[in-house]
């Protein structure tokens, strides 16, 4: 076989085999996406959990739900959660019927990408009312 | 020769599309490996395992408070039912597999049915609740099983002094501590009587009174009572979590 001609056959194996790694490359970049997310997901889940912990951690976000003192669940839950974050807080009663006007929120129409629920059971130690509390979180735009 | 040469050629071609093949394989396999194991790791907080249960640990603390802020101040809800319901709702509103939480009362002697209320103690009142709870949490390919004492208390020590300063005047010193479980806690209602023959008398109307907090759940109270023998003091307390204690002391005579 000429030599033109093998040199030109290897640069076409060359090339081939350099397009099969960058095709596999280009295949897993949807799941570093994912991945990417589902790390954002985790640490929003963490943010809402410790919020929710430190909020009742005296056992005063039941008392606030009770006599629905919803201004000062927001001043709160705004104080306490980090700067770019927007939530959107359902409070449902023991038979699962939303409390209030239906919900708590705060720049929520102004998220990207996905958000997170956190699920929450609540006991208010002053009536003893059972609540279960649904926050969920996203990123700011 | 020549035919020696194409086939070296082909064979090179062959190897460098397989090599290429297989390191396209090697990346695809470890990016397919580590997506699974993500799957398995339970990234969705909301629904992990400890965060679950660290929850329960901390609502199921204010319940058993509250019953016992309740009971302390002559309430009538118990431990019992109030534990039934908070076990039926978690067992309702889990929404990730099954969660069972059972719950063991502690019923040794001096507590009766998880709760403890002793005022009658010289010098020392206690009002307590301890709950054995047991969280079983089940789901595909997982379970959990943990146990924890829950315990509330709240004591309080009294010790009074009664020093005379003449015939008729004696002037009574009254130290409180509060705790709550082995910590010394602030209290957010304090009350002070002393009794001397007559019937219980409140110590903030007698002569000089006053009462120092120091900031730290240690209290101390001193007034003038005239024309008294032995003194009763009693000190009644609420502490920030609203559970009510109280003891009673016969003041040493100086």
């Amino acid at each position: 076989m000429p030599r033109n001609k093998r040199g030109e056959i290897r640069v076409l194996e060359a090339l081939l085999a350099s397009a099969i790694i960058f095709s596999a490359l280009l295949a897993m970049i949807p799941l570093k996406e994912y991945l990417h997310s589902s790390h954002d997901s985790e640490a929003l889940s963490k943010i809402g959990f410790n919020v929710l912990i430190e909020a009742d951690n005296d056992g005063s976000l039941g008392k606030l739900i009770s006599e629905r003192k919803w201004s000062i669940i927001y001043d709160r839950l705004s104080l306490l959660l980090p700067v770019g974050v927007a939530y959107n807080l359902t409070i449902y009663n023991e038979d699962i019927q939303p409390l209030g006007n239906g919900s708590i929120s705060s720049s929520w129409g102004s998220t990207i990408g996905n958000n997170v629920a956190v699920q929450f059971l609540l006991a208010d130690k002053n009536s003893l009312r059972l609540y279960m509390i649904r926050l969920q979180l996203a990123w700011m735009t | 020769m020549n035919m020696i040469g194409v086939s070296r050629n082909r064979r090179h071609g062959q190897v460098l599309i397989l090599s290429a093949l297989g390191i396209a394989g090697i990346i695809i396999a470890t990016c397919v490996y580590t997506y699974q194991l993500t799957q398995y790791s339970g990234l969705d907080i909301s629904s992990s395992p400890n965060a679950f249960v660290e929850n329960l640990k901390l609502e199921s603390r204010n319940l058993i408070t509250g019953v016992l802020s309740n009971k302390s101040n002559g309430g009538g809800d118990d431990l019992i039912s109030t534990l039934q319901r908070w076990s039926s709702f978690i067992y309702k509103n889990h929404n990730s597999g099954t969660c069972r939480m059972t719950y063991h009362l502690n019923d040794e002697n001096p507590y009766s049915s998880g709760i403890l209320i002793d005022w009658a103690r010289n010098s020392t009142g206690v009002s307590g609740a301890q709950v054995l709870l047991h969280i079983r949490m089940t789901s595909e390919g997982w379970s959990l099983n943990t146990s924890y004492v829950v315990d509330v208390t709240t004591r309080i020590v009294v010790d009074g002094i009664a020093v005379s300063l003449n015939d008729t005047a004696k002037i009574i010193s009254v130290n409180a501590d509060l705790y709550n479980e082995d910590n010394h806690a602030l209290a957010s209602s304090l009350e002070i009587l002393y009794r001397s023959g007559y019937g219980w008398v409140h110590a903030d109307s007698a002569d000089g009174y006053s009462l120092n907090d120091f900031g730290n759940g240690t209290y101390k109270a001193s007034f003038t009572v005239f024309n008294a023998g032995t003194i009763d003091v009693s000190v009644l307390s609420r502490d920030e979590r609203g559970i009510f204690t109280m003891a009673n002391s016969t003041c040493n005579q100086v």
